[in-house]
């Protein structure tokens, strides 16, 4: 056989050259490589004016030196996380182009800083973090924002200090650029192994980032996105009531940078993407102390006797996320404390409802975040309780849709027999401790419910007695006197009463 | 003009020589009824393009001369009479004329004759003047109206000569509203096409032999695009030619002008030697009929008129030799020096006496932002400016005067002279109404505070809140300042809460943020003593109420955004930006006080400050609004730190022992365990 001659070698190897460059400009149009966005503007030219051109400069000016303190440096709102390599390729025009993994949206945060800072009235700042000298702290910088369209992974020490950062009060948005699956995928795993006990889900439509600044409840995907224009799908996990990490699994990223939508790129786009972009900031801004609100330890525990009385309170764990505020039911048995004198176990204990002690309180306290569901055995544990005069309070904690349908569905199981009726305002429990005939609620019920201003709490009869009472608005927030923004509470001093008028007429019947 | 002090720094050098030398030599008296002489020196240096026989001579004149120079004459070595014109004379006690001096050399210059008539004035062609009037407001878009308003505005601020006709400020009176003139004579080197061109700020004119080149009606005249031409042409002859140049600024003004000869490739700038030059002179010191007198002259050194500041230096210098002098500036100041340096404030005409020797001599000096000398660096410059007068006699130096020795002794961190200087205006009645000057002397007070000086900052509140016709908004604002020191740095409870109660009553209708922060420190000090409820209703109705509504807005991110930026400012060791950020918290959401979140913060800026005392009482305060505040655990550690700085051990080791006990699982017990060690 004839070995191939060089000439021929030299050609069958531009033959590859060739082959693997279509490879390449086919990834472009693709899904795969290649930075977003649109290049650099030109330099605008400057206009030459007939007339207006004086021939002669002015002389110097007199410029007024007084001592004017500097103003501090704008705080720093967003810092875009720096991972993974650097790729470079050669267009199709000739021109070169490079680009990071985590940078494929180059402008994406300074534009959307423009318009959130514009539209908020705040003056906040974004950065790149490079890991290696990053100090982990949520003082420094809220939110991490991780961007990309590889997949990614983190190792042990990393994960750690991810889940620190976001328990100590910090957020992380996570931008799948291009709707990457690859990338929002590996967010899913790695936040499943960063922080296991909050599970990234769907978020409701009435969570606070969808109106948080502006009404969102449509927004428009691109074509490849092959969706019907509706609600914006974003995932979260939440820790305490406050979501601390974001997924975006359809691109937001493509249109902050320059509302320019990639081709093939799954994506929600144009304004819709911008709105909610400042709507995910005024949530970060105003859930920020609260972050590091709940990071705190709340050490109630005392060691003064004088405060342990034969009352025992406790509160319910179930399947859904069942302790978003951890302080809130203990602040409320300090204020009851105070205000009343009454003895209470100062102190909270938290119990699953197929305990067999469950018997020995008298008073139950549930709450819960999004939807939950009841076993079959805990169903009837609760109804062995409520039957044998133990008594249930329950919140939608944020005032959340979700737990309000999942309660009562779960309550027509529990006494199938009876329903959550509003309770009249001359029922004993507005006059036992407090005279409550008006109620103050946050601008959220305000703007949804018009002239909205009498206690509205509902109750189960089982029985003769009423043994369930339920606030639909949020009540347990307002008792840690820790608002939440943009959601449906009762304003804190009224919660306090309410609560404090709620034990009171437990201990009296 | 800078170039004065040269002439005069010269003439000061030569002048004892040559009055010694050459006055002695030409002793005899050309007329007895002109009472004082002096003698000059023509020097063959030209300022300006030459050739010229023209000189230029500038002289104190004791207050001796007549109000329009009547009785100025220069006789030349002969005891002829020569040529002169008068370019300022009369508006202070120093002239400055021109005179024919052919023959250079030496000149005797005569005046102090009342009865006097003006000698017969014969053109002189040469050198530049600068002429500067108040201007009335009225449009200047074009020559007819500048004209009628140069006519409306007669009085004249200043004249004297000027090197050229650029300038970047008036400096011969009000930096804004004035309207200069130049006039002078240029020497056209070619027949030919001359073009000629402006530029300036506000309205601006260009005429040759009185007829009108060219104009720019400035950025803001209606139809800038119809006279905007700038520049114009016009045929000239070789020789001398009238220039007349008027700017007329109703802001600030500057100005330019140039011009092409013929064979020039562009537009250039006119300077000095665009104009027929004049020679310069030396003085001697005066001479009388009746024997020797006291004699002095002043010379500009430099001034921070680049820097927008009307403040300027002037050296006096006794032009005899006297072995004792006593200075007295006119603004309340004295010297012993024999040639003493002195800052004035403020412009104006101030009378400047000397006693040499006990021989005395007034003369009235118009001290003027001149052109400074920009060599100095501004640092030197404001350094020297504030070593001298951060020891000034306050009595007679007005608000502006005493706002600018303060703000000259802050920039160069003389605060004890800025101090002074501030106070000293609040005492003269100075009521802060504009920003810049509200901003000083909330400085002082800041500065008196800080310091400990606390009765001081009290007093400059009670000195602005009681003051007459003060606008309630500034009363209301003063007097909460000093319930604030009275409060959060003396710990006066009720003398505050005294003061906030006269606030709230009295400005009840009152807009104003500071009566708002009035009501919030009534529900804050109500929390303090452990009213909760009374705490809680203040702080509420505060919240709620109507009329801060709007500058509040309706936004719920607040806390949010407040403890954010907190956190940064503190990052970056911003200690007064954290301290706003906390202020303006508490000010758009009351109820936060209830959480007593914003008092604990303040412990923490005062801990980073080193301030321990204060840290306490603050830390102490936070947990006063909720004792089982989440932040229980941090505020008993700081506390802890603060009273181990302050070697308080026993304290310390109580708050530890406390933390440990009853916040046993927070991460700071480990931390307190480890301090207990």
């Amino acid at each position: 056989m004839k070995t191939i001659s060089a000439p021929c070698r030299a050609l069958f190897a531009v033959a590859l050259l060739l082959a693997s460059g279509c490879a390449l400009a086919a990834d472009l149009g693709g899904n795969d490589d290649g930075p977003c966005g649109l290049l650099p503007e030109a330099k605008p030219q400057r206009i030459k004016g007939g007339e207006g051109v004086p021939p002669l400069p002015l002389p110097a000016t007199p410029l007024r030196r007084t001592e004017r303190k500097r103003e501090p440096a704008a705080p720093t709102l967003i810092g875009k996380l720096m991972w993974g390599g650097y790729y470079s390729k050669v267009m199709p025009d000739g021109q070169k182009m490079g680009w990071y993994d985590w940078n494929t949206d180059p402008a994406d945060l300074n534009r959307l800083m423009k318009f959130a800072n514009a539209k908020l009235n705040v003056r906040y700042r974004n950065v790149n973090i490079d890991p290696k000298n990053f100090s982990w702290d949520p003082a420094e910088v809220p939110v991490i924002y991780i961007q990309g369209r590889r997949g990614l992974s983190f190792n042990d020490e990393e994960r750690k200090k991810l889940r620190e950062f976001v328990l100590r009060g910090g957020f992380i948005w996570c931008d799948s650029c291009h709707g990457s699956e690859d990338f929002a995928n590996s967010i899913r795993t790695e936040m499943k192994a960063i922080l296991p006990d909050h599970p990234l889900q769907l978020l409701a439509p009435d969570h606070p980032v969808f109106r948080s600044s502006f009404e969102i409840d449509h927004v428009k995907y691109s074509p490849a996105a092959h969706r019907l224009d509706g609600l914006p799908t974003l995932e979260g996990a939440n820790v305490g009531c406050r979501t601390a990490v974001f997924l975006f699994p359809y691109d937001l990223s493509c249109a902050w940078d320059s509302y320019h939508v990639p081709e093939g790129g799954r994506c929600i786009v144009g304004e819709d993407a911008m709105n909610l972009g400042i709507n995910l900031t005024a949530y970060t801004i105003a859930y920020y102390n609260l972050g590091r609100y709940l990071a705190q330890r709340h050490a109630f525990d005392t060691k003064d006797d004088s405060l342990k009385g034969d009352f025992v309170f406790a509160q319910v764990k179930t399947n859904g996320l069942w302790d978003p505020a951890p302080s809130a039911f203990t602040a409320l048995l300090k204020n009851t404390i105070e205000t009343t004198n009454t003895k209470v176990n100062f102190g909270r204990k938290e119990v699953l409802l197929t305990d067999p002690a469950l018997m020995n309180y008298p008073f139950l306290y549930l709450t819960g975040h999004e939807d939950f569901s009841l076993t079959v055995d805990e169903v009837a544990g609760l109804k062995k309780f409520l039957e044998h005069g133990g008594m249930l309070l329950a919140d939608s904690c944020c005032g959340n849709l979700g737990f309000d349908k999942a309660f009562r569905r779960e309550m027509k199981r529990v006494v199938p027999t009876s329903d959550l009726k509003e309770l009249p305002l001359d029922h004993p429990v507005y006059s036992s401790f407090y005279k409550i005939d008006k109620v103050a609620y946050s601008t959220q019920v305000r703007a949804s419910f018009k002239d909205m201003n009498a206690p509205y709490l509902e109750g189960l009869q089982v029985g003769d007695d009423m043994r369930v009472i339920y606030s639909r608005f949020d009540l347990g927030c307002g008792w840690e006197q820790q608002e939440r923004p943009y959601t449906f509470a009762i304003m804190p001093d009224d919660a306090l009463k309410l609560g404090t008028n709620i034990i009171m007429y437990t201990i009296t019947h | 003009m800078w170039s004065k002090s040269h002439i005069l720094v010269a003439a000061l050098l030569a002048s004892c020589a040559l009055s010694a030398s050459v006055a002695a030599s030409d002793a005899t008296w050309w007329d007895a009824a002109w009472r004082y002489r002096r003698h000059i020196t023509v020097i063959d240096t030209i300022r300006g393009s030459g050739p010229t026989t023209v000189a230029m001579v500038e002289f104190p004149t004791l207050g001796k001369v007549n109000p329009d120079g009547s009785d100025i004459r220069v006789i030349d070595g002969e005891g002829k009479e020569v040529a002169i014109r008068i370019i300022s004379v009369g508006l202070e006690d120093r002239a400055c004329i021109l005179f024919d001096a052919p023959k250079h050399g030496h000149y005797q210059l005569y005046f102090g004759n009342t009865n006097a008539k003006a000698a017969p004035s014969k053109p002189i062609e040469a050198g530049l003047t600068l002429e500067s009037r108040e201007f009335v407001e009225a449009p200047v878009d074009n020559w007819a109206q500048t004209q009628q308003v140069m006519l409306k505005s007669p009085k004249v601020t200043g004249r004297w000569w000027s090197p050229s006709p650029t300038m970047s400020f008036n400096p011969l009176g009000p930096m804004d509203h004035a309207i200069c003139n130049f006039i002078g004579y240029i020497r056209a080197p070619a027949d030919g096409t001359y073009t000629f061109a402006t530029n300036s700020v506000d309205a601006s004119f260009v005429f040759i032999n009185d007829k009108p080149v060219a104009e720019w009606p400035g950025w803001h005249g209606p139809g800038g695009g119809e006279h905007a031409t700038h520049q114009g042409k016009l045929e000239l002859r070789a020789g001398v030619h009238r220039f007349q140049f008027v700017t007329a600024f109703r802001g600030w003004g500057a100005c330019t002008v140039g011009w092409q000869r013929p064979g020039d490739p562009t537009i250039i700038h006119m300077n000095q030697d665009s104009f027929v030059g004049t020679l310069v002179t030396k003085i001697g010191a005066v001479e009388s009929v009746s024997g020797s007198e006291a004699d002095f002259q002043w010379v500009y050194d430099d001034d921070l008129a680049m820097e927008g500041r009307r403040v300027t230096a002037v050296k006096f210098e006794s032009m005899t030799a006297p072995k004792a002098c006593k200075w007295d500036f006119g603004d309340g100041n004295t010297s012993s020096d024999i040639a003493p340096l002195h800052i004035y404030l403020e412009p104006g005409l101030y009378t400047v006496s000397l006693d040499a020797d006990g021989k005395k001599i007034e003369q009235k000096a118009l001290i003027q932002p001149e052109r400074g000398q920009l060599g100095r660096p501004y640092e030197k410059r404001i350094s020297t400016y504030a070593d001298m007068v951060k020891n000034y006699e306050t009595k007679q130096l007005s608000v502006n005067a005493l706002m600018e020795m303060g703000q000259i002794c802050h920039e160069a961190q003389r605060f004890d002279g800025a101090i002074r200087g501030f106070r000293a205006a609040v005492d003269k009645g100075l009521i802060p109404r504009d920003g810049e000057q509200a901003r000083w002397i909330i400085r002082l007070y800041e500065m008196y505070r800080d310091s400990g000086r606390f009765d001081d900052a009290i007093a400059v509140c009670d000195a602005i809140s009681g003051a007459k016709d003060v606008p309630p908004q500034l009363a209301a604002q003063w007097m909460v300042l000093k319930a604030e020191v009275l409060y959060d740095y003396q710990n006066k409870i009720d003398a505050a809460e005294t003061v906030y109660k006269t606030v709230m009553k009295t400005f009840k209708a009152e807009n104003s943020d500071y009566v708002r922060l009035a009501y919030i420190r009534m529900g804050e000090l109500a929390l303090v003593r452990g009213d909760v409820k009374a705490a809680r209703k203040i702080l509420e109705d505060t919240e709620r109420s109507e009329m801060w509504k709007k500058r509040v807005g309706d936004f719920e991110f607040v806390n949010g955004s407040h403890e954010l930026n907190f956190e940064e400012f503190m990052r970056q060791n911003d200690f007064d930006a954290a301290m706003k950020e906390i202020e303006s918290w508490e000010w758009e959401k009351p109820t936060i006080q209830l959480t007593g979140v914003t008092r604990h913060l303040r412990g923490r800026v005062h801990l980073a400050q080193k301030q321990y005392d204060m840290a306490i009482r603050e830390l102490d305060r936070g947990m006063a609004a909720d004792k089982y505040a989440p932040f229980a655990a941090e505020a008993l550690f700081w506390k802890g730190q603060a009273f181990d700085e302050l070697k308080q051990h026993d304290k310390a080791v109580e708050c530890f022992k406390k933390l440990v006990d009853e916040h046993g699982t927070s991460n700071l017990a480990a931390k307190a365990k480890e301090k207990l060690k």
